[in-house]
């Protein structure tokens, strides 16, 4: 008989990949949600669908009765207690996992690493408000629950992933720098080009949570990221290369940003200091990343079947032709 | 506890070599290091340790040492031509050999670059016997790739990659430009946006790797050595102000605007292009451990400003980073009407 796995959230982003690596994995699969967004899934047999909203806790117990997982797939845990209260729900199960974050990691090192890398502190208040501040210090707060969960003998782990990036990806980030590339000949790079964000490929982290549910230890924790980074000015290359065209980088530093009204962090997925994360553990579980190119190629396929262009996230093209103007491409 | 207590070291008097001989002192051993005698050696006056004129290059004068010393372990930080490192695992193929590479080895481009998935440089046979700086990578790749071959023959050979090492005693004086000018200056010109990432290795951790891999590493693998946590060029002047007690104010300057002075960002010592990471898992995983980058820095820092050390001579100077720190405050007036 099939494995059964149950993904809480599960239809828009993450949990989409998520959702067709259990298939392609053997797995029966039932998704759970308040069923907000359009199911994907509506026309596939394999999937169920159970409504429901996971911060209701008759909700949840009622799925966990009707499907009896073996694994669950935690998409859309934001506060300690949804944790707290699926890690006992779920306290038989074979393996839940509970989608954390690289934002959970309180201190700049290079690489952050499991057991290593100090977390964010949490505090009562920050634990069930919902400001972008404290994102972080909840997710590591989830973190803790894990791990006091697995103390108590449920086979609870969380996998940390960072940018995740890929098919339907509706935060737009990359969406914006892959639509400047398709659109335009130069594009503006802020800083030097070095700026390191680690970011892991969607069906990457849908195969690190099955590999981790499947194999991981209860108690832990594992980064997910591509294992090899690229840098900002690397990664519009890599859309240039994945797209089939040409682009000029044209890298500008603060003073010339400036001129035109524009500093580095109006720039999606610029962060000032390098964030980077070891996946050492998680490729120990016999995990592996797609190659970068091949990533890239489905990222950029799908984005020109989408209608996202990113431009939520624009600076604005005239303050950027402004920079464009006085600076020659080095 | 392993059994080895004799060590030779090709090599080793001034700076990577000086602190690996007090590594292997504090772990027991008897030390003799091979050097031709162009430096005073540190250690004249100490026990259990011995120096022995002799050049690297002429293959008695290893056959002579290995006579006189029968070593369990030999370190050889003075390979740089593949044919050397090919003559010391046959010299030294009964002993634990250890050959001191480079993260220079790598093809750069992998963010971080691994043993084993990182390709390393081809090097061509005009190359191997080469003395310039562009053939540097690939010599000491095909060295890699001659210890590889060794290992296969059964000697137990390993090598080490370290990435840019850090520490008292570094004449190579790269680390010491900055340093130079945190304690000197408020105000210190950095290349591009600070975020530059170049791995570093802080020489007594690189010491214990050297000892750990010559007892516990594997024949015929190879082992990046760098910090377990990298830090980027703005947060080592960071780390050194905090070490010296002082403030520092790093002024970012892009491409154009050094270009406007002369000056390329490449021209700064410890600046990259692009990112210079390695991977630290596999050395780790051993049980080696790294000094936490604050600890070294302060300590590498104060051992800087005691000694006098300004940087090296190529390093831009002072009055020219002066010059386009004010040509770019003058700029930035402008840009605020």
């Amino acid at each position: 008989m099939a494995d059964t796995a149950l993904v809480v959230g599960g239809t828009r982003f993450i949990g989409r990949h998520v959702v067709d690596d259990l298939l392609d994995n053997g797995y029966e699969v039932t998704i759970f949600n308040r069923g907000n967004h359009e199911n994907p899934f509506a026309d596939v047999e394999d999937v169920s669908h159970v409504e429901g909203d996971r911060r209701n806790d008759t909700d949840l117990k009622a799925a966990a009765l009707s499907v009896k997982p073996d694994v669950v797939i935690d998409c859309v845990a934001y506060y300690p207690e949804d944790v707290r209260v699926a890690t006992d729900v779920f306290a038989d199960v074979d393996g839940y996992v509970y989608i954390s974050s690289g934002s959970a990691y309180g201190v700049e090192e290079i690489p952050k690493r499991e057991g290593e890398t100090e977390l964010c502190a949490c505090t009562d208040e920050q634990a069930t408000d919902d400001a972008h501040d404290s994102y972080g210090p909840r997710k590591a707060e989830g973190d803790r629950e894990v791990v006091a969960a697995a103390e108590d003998g449920v086979n609870a782990m969380s996998v940390r992933p960072c940018i995740v990036y890929g098919p339907h990806d509706y935060t737009e980030r990359l969406d914006y720098w892959i639509d400047r590339v398709l659109n335009h000949d130069r594009v503006v790079v802020p800083g030097d080009g070095q700026n390191l964000w680690h970011r892991a490929y969607a069906e990457d982290v849908a195969s690190a949570l099955r590999i981790v549910a499947e194999e991981g230890e209860p108690g832990e924790a594992y980064n997910v990221g591509d294992r090899t980074l690229v840098t900002m000015e690397e990664m519009v290359d890599l859309i240039a290369e994945a797209a089939d065209t040409d682009v000029e980088v044209v890298r500008a530093g603060e003073r010339e940003l400036a001129a035109a009204g524009l500093a580095a962090d109006d720039f999606v997925l610029y962060r000032e200091y390098p964030h980077v994360l070891d996946t050492n553990k998680l490729a120990a579980l016999g995990w592996e990343s797609t190659p970068l190119v091949e990533a890239m190629e489905r990222t950029v396929a799908e984005h020109r079947e989408s209608d996202r262009d990113g431009s939520e996230h624009d600076p604005g093209r005239e303050a950027e032709e402004r920079v464009l103007g006085v600076l020659d491409t080095l | 506890m392993t059994s080895y207590d004799t060590a030779l070291f090709v090599g080793g008097t001034r700076f990577i070599g000086r602190h690996t001989v007090e590594a292997f002192l504090d772990a027991g051993y008897d030390v003799t290091t091979v050097t031709r005698g162009e430096h005073a050696d540190p250690f004249a006056d100490r026990e259990r340790v011995t120096n022995r004129t002799g050049d690297r290059t002429v293959r008695g004068d290893l056959k002579a040492a290995r006579d006189a010393v029968e070593p369990d372990v030999v370190v050889d930080f003075v390979g740089l031509h593949p044919g050397e490192v090919r003559e010391a695992t046959d010299v030294f193929a009964d002993a634990r050999y250890v050959f001191v590479s480079s993260g220079s080895a790598y093809v750069p481009g992998d963010v971080p670059m691994r043993e084993g998935v990182t390709d390393l440089h081809p090097c061509e046979p005009d190359q191997e016997d080469a003395d310039d700086a562009e053939t540097y990578g690939p010599r000491k790749a095909e060295c890699d790739r001659a210890v590889f071959a060794a290992a296969q023959r059964g000697v137990e050979a390993m090598a080490v990659r370290p990435m840019l090492v850090q520490g008292p005693h570094d004449y190579t004086e790269r680390f010491g430009h900055w340093v130079n000018r945190v304690a000197e200056h408020d105000e210190v010109l950095v290349p591009g946006d600070g975020g530059s990432l170049l791995h570093r290795v802080y020489v007594k951790d690189l010491a214990r790797a050297l000892l750990l891999v010559a007892e516990e590493g594997e024949p015929g693998e190879a082992y990046n050595a760098a910090d377990r946590s990298a830090y980027s060029l703005d947060r080592s002047l960071e780390l050194i102000a905090d070490g010296l007690d002082t403030d520092v104010t790093p002024v970012h300057a892009s491409e154009r605007e050094l270009a406007a002075h002369g000056v390329e960002p490449g021209a700064f010592p410890l600046y990259t292009p692009s990112p210079m990471l390695v991977s630290t898992g596999k050395l780790a995983s051993l049980g080696w451990e790294s000094t936490p980058p604050a600890e070294y820095v302060a300590e590498t820092a104060r051992a800087h400003v005691d000694a006098g050390v300004t940087g090296p001579e190529e390093a831009p100077d002072r009055g020219t980073e002066e010059a386009v720190i004010a040509a770019l405050r003058g700029e930035s007036d402008e840009g605020d009407e």
